[in-house]
Order: C-alpha cells, then sequence, then structure tokens
C-alpha cells in the first residue's frame, strides 16, 4: 500500500508508463510465481508474487494487473516523504522458487515511483514493489494459476498472433476488452505529472446465474424476451492479479440478493487490497458461481447475464439436436440463430469479499468511469484457480482475456466456451461446446 | 582521354569483388544480364526509378526465371553426450535442393511483370511486381533415415511478393530522379526439428543417450495460408548521364510498418511432440490445429552503377550494392497450441527463437554488352559476392559464403516493337567449413541447469537463438538460373 498522504487521494497519481528508451528483457518461458493467501488464515491461491532485485536483496514483487503504476521503494518504509518520487530504473524480476531466484525478465528504464507497498492478502505478506499495468500493457501475459499445490506461472510474450477465430477453433473462449483508468490525475502539491496509460482490465460478468445442465430442461424465450429469460445479476468487474478473492462492492452484492451487515465488515478479518493504503473492512461472504462473457456495451447489447442465458440456450439446443431441438425464437434473427458469445463460467463457491461502496477501492476504480457505470469490484486469482488464461494487451483494437481450463476439471468448477457462430446453409457444419460437429438445426415455432 | 576511360573500366571491372546474393535476395531481379541501376527500362522500379526517366514511349515486360539450387551439408562428427563437434557420432551427407520459378500461388520467385508509359517527355510512370527476396530448400532424408540438418532446417519456402508503382521526373536532359512506393506481401513455410532433451540430454535413457536423439524430435511445420497483409516500402533514386556516361544511385527501404518487422501469420502450422506422446490435435477432431506468427526483418539495400558507352557497340557497366543484411538477426516464431493440450509452452516450447546473425554483404559486380547490330546484343557478367553470415553462423537454414557467378545473356528485337531476351548464370559458392559454431547445444542444459537464469552467458545464448545442435561442418552450394524476358513497345 501506498503512503498515507499520496493514497488518500482517490484517484491516485498519474505519469508516464514507460520511458522512450525502455527495453524489456525476456525470453517467454514459464516464469514461476508465489500466491499470497487470499486472506488471514487463507489458502495460497491469492495475488501473484515474484521476487525483485532490490540491492543484495530480493524481496516480494507483486504482479498487479489492476494497478495503473509499478512502483519499487529504494529507501526505507514507510516513506518519510508525503508525495511519491517519481524516477527511471531498472525492475529485475526473478523467479519465486524457495530456493533460487533467477532472472527471469528486466524491464529497464522504466519509470517507476518510490512507494511503499503494503502488504498483501494478510498483514504478512509485504511487497516491495509492484509490476503494473503500467508496463504489463506493452505485452501479452500468459498465466497459469493451478488450484493445487502446483506453482503458478506467468509466462510472457509481445503478442498473441492468433486470430480470434483461430483460438475460437482451437477451443479457447476469448473475451475482449477495452482498457480502462486513464485518469489524468495529480499528486498532492499538483506538481504537473503527465497521465498514465489506461491499462485496466475490466471484464463483463454475471453474478450468480443459475445452474446450468446442457441436458436438463428446456428453456423456452419468446422472441424479444431475452433479458427476461436471464438469471444472476451483470458486473463489471477488473481483472486483477494482486487479489485473491472475488471483491464486490456491497451494493453489488445487494443485486446479487445479498444481505449487508452493520457496521460492515465488523469482527471478520480486513481484505489487504494493493490499490489502497489501509486495510478494507470486508464482509466475507461465497458467490455459488460467476460467469465472464465476451460483450461490449453497445445499446443493443442485452447485458452479460441474457448473454450468457442465450449461450446455454443455444447449447441446450446444439447438445440436444438429435432428439429434436430447436432454436428459441428469442435466439432467432433473420431466421437464423444468433452467435453464442464466448462465457467461461467458474465456480463453485467463490469465496468473495465485500466492500463498502465508498471505499477508497470502490472509488479508485472507477475513478475514470462516465456517469451511471460502475466497476462492481475485483476478479481476483482465486477465482480464477483452474485457468489458463493470456491477457493480450496489444491486440487492436481491442485487448483480449484468452481462456483455458486446467485438463480434468469439472464443468460446474470451470467451463470456458468459445464464440459458436451459427451455420446459415444446409450443408454446413459448426463444431461448438466440444460437441460433435452439428449441422443447422431448425428454429422453433413462433 | 579514351585511354583513361578505357583505364577507369578496367579498374572498376576488376575491383567488381564479390557480389550478394545470399540465401534471401534475388540478385536477378528483372532481367539475367541487362538490368542494373542505370537501365532505362521497366526494371529500374526495383533497381533505379530515376532511370525510369529514360524509358521510351509505352512498355510491357514480363520475365521469368527458373532457379535451381543445391545445397551439400556434411556435418562434423559430435560428442553423443554433450553434442558439442570432436566425437565420435558421425552424420551422413545431407543434400539440399530448391526449385524456384513464378508459376506458383502463392507466385513464385524469380517472375517480373510491368507496365509503364513515358508522358509528355519529362515523366515515366510503371507498375510492376517482383520479387525481391526469396529462399527455397528442401533436404533430402539421408542414408539411412537420417536427417542430420533437421535441427536448423528441413524445408523452407519464403517468398517476398514486392508490387511498386514508379514515378520518374525529368529534371534536366541529364538528370533524372524517381519513386518508386511499393507493398510487399509475404509467404512463408518452415519445417525443422526442436530436440526437447537438449536441456536434459540425460532424460534420454541409457537405451538412447545422448543430444540429437530421434525419439526426443519434435517436428514443427510452419505455414502461412497465402499472402498476408502487406508490409510497406519505398525505393528512391537518381539517374546522370553525361556524354558516354551514364550513373546511377538507388535507396530501397526495408519494410516501414511494424518496426520494420514483416509479421507473417503461420495459421496452418502443426507441431508434432517426440514419437510416443499423443498429436496435439488429436483431442480437437481437426487439424492443423496450432496458430502462430513468424517475426523477422528484411534488409533494405543501397545501389550504385556506371555505364560507359566505350563504342557505338560496346557498353561497360559495373554497378555495386551494399546489401545491409545484418537486419535479418533472428526469426521469432510465437504459437498457440489447442487449449486441451497444455504441452505447448510447457513440454515444448511455444515461442521458438532462430538465430541467424546475419552481416552486411557487398554485391559487386561487372558487364559487358556488345550489339553488333542494332537488333541483337549480348551481355557477358561477372558477379562475385561476399557472404551474407558469417562462418560460425552457417547453418542449414543459412549457407552462404563468398561466392562467384559467370552469366551469359542475349536479346533479340523482332521488329519494332518487341525484344526478346534470355540468359543463364551459373553460381558457385566456395565451399565454407565452420569449426567454431555459433550453435552451442550445451548452452540449452547449462540455461535449465541454472534455472534460466537470463544474467547467465547461456541464458542469453539461449534467447538469442543459439542453444541449438551444433553446426560445424562443411557447406557447399552451386545455383543454376536460366531466365527469359520479353518486352513489348507500343
Amino acid at each position: 500500500m501506498f503512503a498515507p498522504r499520496f493514497t488518500a487521494f482517490p484517484f491516485l497519481v498519474a505519469l508516464a508508463g514507460c520511458g522512450g528508451d525502455a527495453v524489456f528483457e525476456y525470453d517467454s518461458r514459464p516464469i514461476e510465481l508465489q500466491r499470497a493467501p487470499t486472506a488471514l488464515g487463507g489458502p495460497a491461491l491469492g495475488a501473484a508474487l515474484a521476487r525483485v532485485k532490490v540491492g543484495a536483496e530480493n524481496p516480494w514483487l507483486l504482479v498487479e494487473t489492476g494497478s495503473l503504476l509499478s512502483s519499487l521503494s529504494r529507501g526505507a518504509c514507510p516513506a518519510p516523504l508525503a508525495e511519491p518520487v517519481v524516477y527511471t530504473g531498472d525492475m529485475q524480476v526473478l523467479g519465486a522458487s524457495d530456493n533460487s531466484w533467477p532472472l527471469r525478465a528486466s524491464f529497464r528504464d522504466v519509470t517507476l515511483f518510490d512507494l511503499c507497498a503494503g502488504a498483501v492478502g494478510d498483514a504478512n505478506t509485504r511487497v516491495a514493489g509492484i509490476l503494473g499495468g503500467d508496463i504489463l500493457h506493452n505485452l501479452s501475459l500468459a498465466f497459469s494459476l493451478p488450484r493445487d499445490a502446483t506453482p503458478a506461472t506467468m509466462t510472457i510474450y509481445s503478442s498473441l498472433p492468433a486470430t480470434d477465430s483461430d483460438l475460437a477453433a482451437d477451443g479457447y473462449a476469448v473475451i475482449k476488452f477495452t482498457l480502462r483508468g486513464n485518469t489524468t490525475t495529480a499528486t498532492e502539491s499538483g506538481s504537473g505529472l503527465s497521465g498514465l496509460p489506461a491499462s485496466r482490465v475490466v471484464l463483463r460478468a454475471c453474478g450468480n446465474p443459475a445452474a446450468f445442465d446442457p441436458y436438463g430442461p428446456e428453456q423456452i424465450c419468446k422472441a424479444g424476451d431475452i433479458e427476461g429469460q436471464s438469471s444472476g445479476a451483470n458486473l463489471l468487474l477488473a481483472l486483477s492479479t494482486g487479489h485473491g478473492p472475488l471483491v464486490l462492492s456491497a451494493s453489488a452484492w445487494q443485486r446479487l440478493g445479498g444481505q449487508i451487515p452493520m457496521p460492515l465488515g465488523q469482527g471478520e478479518p480486513a481484505l489487504f487490497s494493493p490499490l489502497v493504503a489501509d486495510p478494507l473492512p470486508a464482509h466475507w461472504v461465497t458467490l455459488p458461481r460467476l460467469a465472464l462473457v465476451d460483450g461490449d456495451s453497445g445499446d443493443l447489447w442485452p447485458g452479460a447475464c441474457a448473454e450468457l442465458a442465450r449461450g446455454r440456450r443455444i447449447e441446450w439446443t446444439l447438445a440436444n439436436q438429435d432428439s429434436g431441438a430447436c432454436f428459441q425464437p428469442c435466439d432467432v434473427s433473420g431466421g437464423n440463430a444468433l452467435p453464442a458469445a464466448a462465457r467461461v463460467e467458474i465456480g463453485t463457491d467463490l469465496a468473495a469479499a465485500i466492500v463498502s461502496d465508498t471505499s477508497d477501492l470502490i472509488s479508485n476504480l472507477n475513478a475514470d468511469l462516465p456517469l451511471g457505470a460502475q466497476v462492481d469490484g475485483v476478479i481476483g486469482t482465486e477465482a480464477l484457480a483452474g485457468l489458463r488464461i493470456e491477457i493480450d494487451y496489444v491486440s487492436q483494437p481491442q485487448g483480449r482475456l484468452v481462456v483455458a481450463c486446467d485438463a480434468g476439471v469439472d464443468r460446474q468448477t470451470c467451463w470456458a466456451a468459445p464464440r459458436c457462430l451459427g451455420v446459415t446453409g444446409a450443408g454446413q457444419t459448426h463444431t461448438c461446446f466440444s460437441l460433435p460437429p452439428r449441422g443447422r438445426a431448425p428454429n422453433c415455432p413462433q | 582521354m579514351h585511354q583513361a576511360k578505357l583505364l577507369i573500366t578496367a579498374t572498376l571491372l576488376l575491383v567488381a569483388t564479390p557480389t550478394w546474393a545470399g540465401p534471401l535476395d534475388d540478385p536477378h531481379v528483372g532481367s539475367l544480364g541487362f538490368s542494373g541501376p542505370t537501365t532505362g527500362d521497366l526494371t529500374a522500379v526495383y533497381w533505379n526509378p530515376g532511370a525510369l526517366g529514360m524509358m521510351q514511349g509505352n512498355q510491357f515486360m514480363f520475365g521469368a526465371s527458373l532457379r535451381a539450387t543445391g545445397v551439400t551439408v556434411n556435418r562434423a562428427p559430435i560428442d553423443s553426450a554433450t553434442g558439442l563437434p570432436g566425437g565420435t557420432t558421425t552424420f551422413p551427407s545431407a543434400s539440399g535442393h530448391g526449385l524456384e520459378h513464378p508459376f506458383a500461388w502463392p507466385p513464385g520467385s524469380g517472375g517480373f511483370i510491368g507496365l509503364g508509359a513515358g508522358v509528355a517527355g519529362r515523366f515515366a510512370i510503371a507498375v510492376a511486381a517482383y520479387t525481391p527476396f526469396s529462399q527455397k530448400l528442401r533436404f533430402d532424408v539421408a542414408a539411412g533415415g537420417e536427417q542430420p540438418t533437421r535441427y536448423h532446417l528441413l524445408s523452407v519456402d519464403s517468398r517476398q511478393l514486392a508490387l511498386a508503382s514508379g514515378l520518374a521526373i525529368e529534371l534536366s536532359d541529364s538528370l533524372q530522379v524517381g519513386v518508386a512506393p511499393g507493398l510487399l506481401f509475404s509467404y512463408g513455410r518452415l519445417v525443422l526439428d526442436e530436440d526437447t532433451a537438449l536441456a536434459n540430454p540425460s532424460a534420454n535413457g541409457p537405451g538412447n543417450p545422448g543430444v540429437e536423439n530421434d525419439s526426443a524430435a519434435a517436428r514443427y511445420d510452419l505455414a502461412s495460408s497465402g499472402t498476408h497483409a502487406p508490409a510497406y516500402f519505398v525505393v528512391a533514386g537518381i539517374h546522370y548521364r553525361h556524354a558516354a556516361w551514364e550513373a546511377g544511385f538507388s535507396y530501397a527501404s526495408a519494410p516501414l510498418s511494424n518496426g520494420g518487422m514483416i509479421k507473417l501469420a503461420m495459421e496452418r502450422s502443426q507441431v508434432t511432440p517426440p514419437s510416443g506422446t499423443a498429436d496435439l490435435c488429436s483431442a480437437l477432431g481437426h487439424s492443423p490445429c496450432v496458430s502462430g506468427e513468424m517475426r523477422y526483418r528484411l534488409p533494405d539495400i543501397f545501389t550504385a552503377g556506371v555505364t560507359w558507352h566505350a563504342t557505338r557497340h560496346l557498353d561497360a557497366v559495373a554497378f555495386v550494392r551494399w546489401v545491409r543484411t545484418s537486419a535479418y538477426d533472428q526469426v521469432t516464431i510465437r504459437l498457440v497450441g489447442p487449449s486441451s493440450d497444455s504441452s505447448l509452452g510447457r513440454n515444448l516450447p511455444s515461442q521458438l527463437n532462430l538465430y541467424r546473425g546475419f552481416q552486411d554483404s557487398w554485391d559487386m559486380r561487372a558487364r559487358l554488352v556488345y550489339a553488333p547490330v542494332p537488333w541483337f546484343r549480348f551481355s557477358g557478367t561477372l558477379r562475385m559476392e561476399t557472404s551474407a553470415v558469417p562462418e560460425a553462423n552457417v547453418n542449414a537454414a543459412a549457407v552462404d559464403g563468398a561466392k562467384i557467378e559467370p552469366a551469359l545473356a542475349t536479346e533479340f528485337t523482332i521488329g519494332r516493337h518487341v525484344k526478346i531476351g534470355g540468359g543463364y548464370a551459373l553460381m558457385w559458392m566456395f565451399p565454407v567449413t565452420v569449426r567454431d559454431s555459433r550453435f552451442d547445444p550445451t548452452a540449452a542444459s547449462a540455461c535449465a541447469q541454472a534455472a534460466d537464469d537470463l544474467s547467465l552467458p547461456a541464458c542469453q545464448a539461449r534467447l538469442a537463438g543459439q542453444a541449438r545442435p551444433t553446426a560445424a561442418g562443411t557447406y557447399k552450394m552451386m545455383r543454376h538460373t536460366l531466365a527469359i524476358i520479353t518486352t513489348v513497345m507500343f
């Protein structure tokens, strides 16, 4: 966490991400990471930790996709300065295995904040620096986040060259995103720092949708009734490898049907977030399941939960096509089935920390959003356990989150479904939802 | 005065030491025996757009070359435990062949087609398509089923098709300038093996110990499905003539987009793991199931030359090209495999860095063109070249050395509108013996044992693409080129 006067400003800092002459060196092989506890006494499935070289020491370095800036403290902590000092320096990232700390990547001549980062996960896990989005957004980062004791890894690539359709054909769910966080702010003295690049990955999600079985009962949906047939609540979540649990605002939790005890978090462990200075009071709950859904915020987009429901109905139809299943009227346009958006369903009983809507964390996440939009929280690495993800920041015109489930994980725990395009011709087939190739299914009567 | 000119020309011819053709470059764009930086025909779009200003009337030009390359690799024996040269493990001789011609899709190398016109006596415009860079080579399976070059190259087919438009302006009676911006369309296929046991040779077990073990070889067959989004480039030049002399100078840029990189989508790629393990595509039910991207740089080229019209019937030509091939230092390939199989990136590298380590090279050639009658001429060219690849960096994918290439060409004019020409060249490379190969197989294991520590020289070598089986051995290359070209003037 940052020095108090600095972080008292909810909109934090701003500054160039990388100098013009920054040099990155990495070998695109897995870098072993360790995981912070998710909370006090929680499992070590939390924030992604590497080591960093600081003089003769090798303290922890937090890899945090949710942070707009990178920092590395050069002196004693807590820092005596009232506001952060910015400098051009090197960040030498070391592997985090127990008995050796090999140099695995170096980011030279990058802009760094001389900040005292704080504890992550619990009070005992303190980090000396943060590898943040201002550096990471130049890259494509692959994370493997196993559920078991297998070490997590991060692999750095310059890009992810495959097209969306190739990735879908190979079984990956591709979820596109637009980077957020390009807030123009200043330090307390208004010292005129320039803006940090937008680097925060914000995803559309459906919280707590109903359970789904592709061979379960049929869902009927009349034309134009798509939103009425969905379940769960639409959420907007920032992807954060610096958090363990799912973190939700109180209002989001209430939309999901949850109760908020007053005062919030009394008698419960605090949330140690790398994005704010002080531990946050938190109410700890579990969320049965969560779905990340590809889509945009255009006027015609029905929302993550409605899109999820449509994808499930289309999957149900294809799974039961041999039994005469047909596409529901609400999923048909111009005589053809609409595409099913890529989705990732994760469960079960995800740990979640509920924090106040007015907390620094929620305010910070919403600093650059237009009026009316709301980032409801963050999705951390514990919620992503069992997944292999690649955050392709450099793809144009939008970034991409490419997701696959670990082998052997059951469907209720992880299900990554690529976008499924319908077939329009009688002789065409398509392969979706890990089903055998299917021909064109009929449309249900209106 | 006449003797002085002869002396200058003779000097130019004598200093015309080796030219570059290298593993990438087509040294005979347009025609084999007449084109150059002072030639006022449609091939000037490539050689020197300034010379387009000398073009008379309207022209259409079509040319095609048949290029047959033969390469022989005799690898030095290695120590089977370390992979280093000097042991008792021997290899049979490997032969590679490449036959290039333009009649293919995507268009092959060696073709030229152009259309142009002189406008108002002061301008000339033209469009042309040609292949400035290409490489095609396939190594046969050697005796006993061995493939000694497998870890550097089994086959390659790389083509860069240029589509350029040229404009020349006559600034004065003796001075023309020209520019030819263009698009470069790329196609590529590359097949090679990866020694998955190189990082831990002892893992092969007592039955198959050591490095370069067939049972640990994964095959990477990487291919694009055709020409993709083009890069853009520009050629600019100046042409000067005075009395019996002509001089030309031009600059052809490397690709100007993507930071100078060619980025080639390789969406028809296949990766076959070492024998005994499941195919990457088996769970998906469709193949290929690996996509990726290949990145590399291409050189920019400076060209300068003079022509002396010694008599009414005899021209003496000399020109030089400085090909900045040092830009071609590495080929980087990123691959993405199916979601159901995570072995790509875990057990098999998902990124290949192939070291090339080229150096700049110089291309100088001397030519005499004799026209005994107005409707017939022939030429003799001596072309020699310095190597674009330092000896230590030579491998099966980058065979190059000092070369010499004599060429003969002839051209007939039929009526007033048609010219037909043809030529033949034989290129011979002085054999190259690599004793101290840049490729160090022990770097892979040294780096792995150090937990991939990038501060170590071994890991830097691996990062550069040098941690591969040694390429020590003797390399020989010969190339035959047969070319025809037709020009229609109207």
